[in-house]
């Protein structure tokens, strides 16, 4: 790789993109835009390997252009980018592009690349804000995180009265694609190979996907997500995604979960589900107080962690993806943005046992 | 004998005048000119409540409000960085007292050397990127009458400003534990915000019960 070519080609980029633009646009560089991001890098052992991974680099960019009008967006750059004849293991991809047009708090319009508001990880899925270093396994073949698609809907939310709030987030979407070549729905990924790209639907229907979340307290809150969409090439068959998420905070300890069944017309698997429940605990010994640890930083934490999760790619028999997974561990929060995790992850086959339980260990930040 | 044939090269130029170097100068030359200087860049704001209208929501409206701006030496800004553990740094602060017409409240203060009913202050705090500006109002024994936010300036997050989260603070006082995810529940996907706030009342806490209460 040359990389002085590499530089040249940027400065010349981005000199260019300076003088393209207007005296007046030119002082208006920074004015709105915040850049920022997140990365993680992890480090995994297993009975077969011990690795090193460089998993994600995200940018992100948010301009409020306007009181009532913004633009964000989310650049994904994992393994290192590496995309190349030599090393194609890396991806680059945009996982959220979109503008908000706010009427009001209850309506604000939303079109482009956005997140598919399933549930609780897809939304939240920054490395720094998970507690864990690995999402639940639900989250790979039930609700294929990340999962984002090209539309436009409306989300906001309303106070119902003083205590009580409901917010919801509503899209019509390409949907979920499985195109006959590329990605199908297996046993093997759950419907993770049929996310879709950005360009075309692979039909002429589109998809509706919406969740709608009610809290009757700060402390918490439940959630209702729903899917359904064409999926076929030839438009005749549909998928059905019905979800259930909650979160419940008592004082330093924070429950929260999910569960979501898939319906699929037209395929050898008709019906798949998953689920995950966690609980965590905040907390910061005395004894570290004044150590290294606890200098400095206004409110360093650390939190205990556990979780139960499992899915089945095919409810009408058992196959070698079916199992529960149970993860237990702690990070240490020097500040909230930056995290060091450390897991230790059991996986449990209902078919074959295999030895891919996994000790993890993680860094992620946000910036 | 080897002969080896001089190929033809055309000039160089100058190494200062690399392609690079010429980048690197015009895109300084650029920055000099614009307004983009390395600090943080003024950013959209949503304005919930101007000073006068905070003041009235907290304090009152058929109250008077007498401002009153007490200087942070460094001595109380190192008594009050021992106290909220984190950095306090010298220089004023404004406490705006409030007087009820019919004023039956005695305080029992030297500070301000008047009786008041409640005092505000206005706080900036750090959330993500940004300050939140909120005003903290807290009544003439200690305990916290309303928290309301008047300045926000993240792209998410704004939830913060809604009565479900900022009651959490009322009744309070300096003695309580004042922490997010342990006493105080955070906003889902704004912990810092939530944060920003929760340090802002502490720290109202603390310049009320230092420099007023003298305890």
């Amino acid at each position: 790789m040359n990389y002085k070519n590499i530089s040249g080609a940027f400065c010349l980029t981005v000199a260019a993109l300076m003088l393209s633009t207007s005296v007046e646009a030119r002082t208006d560089i920074g004015k709105h835009t915040k850049v920022g991001g997140y990365f993680d890098t992890e480090w995994h052992s297993t009975e077969s390997s011990n690795t090193f991974k460089a998993h994600r680099f995200i940018m992100h960019l948010n301009s409020q252009i306007h009181e009532r009008i913004s633009v964000a967006a989310e650049i994904e750059y994992e393994y290192g980018a590496a995309i190349n004849a030599l090393d194609d293991t890396g991806e680059i991809k945009i996982e959220q592009a979109y503008m908000d047009y706010k009427i009001n708090d209850a309506a604000i319009f939303r079109g482009g690349i956005v997140l598919s508001p399933m549930g609780l990880v897809n939304r939240y899925h920054d490395s720094d804000m998970r507690d864990t270093t690995n999402r639940p396994i639900f989250a790979k073949y039930i609700i294929p995180t990340t999962w984002m698609d090209t539309g436009l809907g409306f989300h906001g939310e309303a106070d119902l009265n003083e205590d009580w709030a409901l917010n919801y987030e509503a899209y019509i979407i390409n949907g979920l694609q499985e195109t006959v070549g590329t990605g199908i729905i297996s046993d093997a990924n759950g419907i993770r190979k049929i996310r879709p790209g950005f360009k075309a639907d692979n039909n002429k229907d589109s998809a509706f996907v919406t969740r709608v979340g009610i809290s009757p307290g700060v402390d918490f809150e439940f959630g209702t997500s729903y899917y359904t969409g064409v999926y076929s090439d030839d438009g005749a068959d549909n998928l059905t995604i019905l979800g259930f998420d909650f979160q419940y905070d008592i004082g330093a300890i924070e429950l929260l979960g999910e569960y979501a069944t898939v319906d699929i017309e037209g395929a050898a698997i008709s019906e798949m589900n998953g689920y995950y429940i966690e609980a965590r605990q905040h907390f910061f010994p005395d004894f570290l107080k004044n150590t290294f640890l606890d200098d400095g930083f206004d409110h360093p934490t650390f939190t205990a962690f556990a979780r139960i999760g499992g899915v089945d790619t095919d409810t009408s028999t058992t196959t070698a993806q079916d199992r529960h997974q149970y993860t237990v561990g702690l990070n240490y929060r020097p500040i909230e943005s930056t995290v060091f995790k450390f897991e230790y992850e059991i996986n449990s086959e209902r078919v074959t046992e295999t030895e891919n339980d996994a000790i993890i260990a993680s860094v992620a930040v946000s910036f | 004998m080897n002969v080896l044939r001089k190929q033809k090269t055309m000039p160089s130029l100058p190494q200062w005048l690399s392609a690079s170097n010429v980048c690197y100068t015009l895109i300084a030359f650029l920055l000099s000119t614009t307004g983009v200087s390395a600090t943080t860049p003024a950013v959209a704001e949503t304005v919930y409540l101007k000073k006068e209208a905070a003041l009235t929501a907290v304090l009152g409206e058929a109250v008077t409000i007498r401002p009153i701006e007490q200087e942070i030496s460094t001595a109380d800004a190192q008594a009050l960085s021992n106290r909220l553990g984190r950095k306090i740094s010298p220089g004023s602060h404004t406490f705006y007292f409030s007087q009820s017409p019919a004023q039956t409240v005695t305080s029992q203060s030297n500070f301000p050397g008047f009786n008041w009913d409640a005092v505000a202050l206005i706080m900036d705090e750090v959330g993500k990127y940004y300050p939140i500006t909120h005003v903290v109002a807290i009544r003439s024994d200690g305990t916290v009458k309303d928290v309301r936010v008047m300045v926000y300036r993240e792209s998410i997050g704004h939830q913060v400003r809604k009565k479900r989260f900022l009651k959490q603070f009322f009744n309070k006082t300096s003695r309580d534990n004042l922490q997010v995810d342990r006493t105080i529940h955070g906003i889902t996907g704004a912990t810092m915000s939530s944060w920003s706030v929760t340090e802002g009342v502490r720290r109202a806490l603390a310049y009320t019960d230092y420099f007023v209460f003298n305890r």
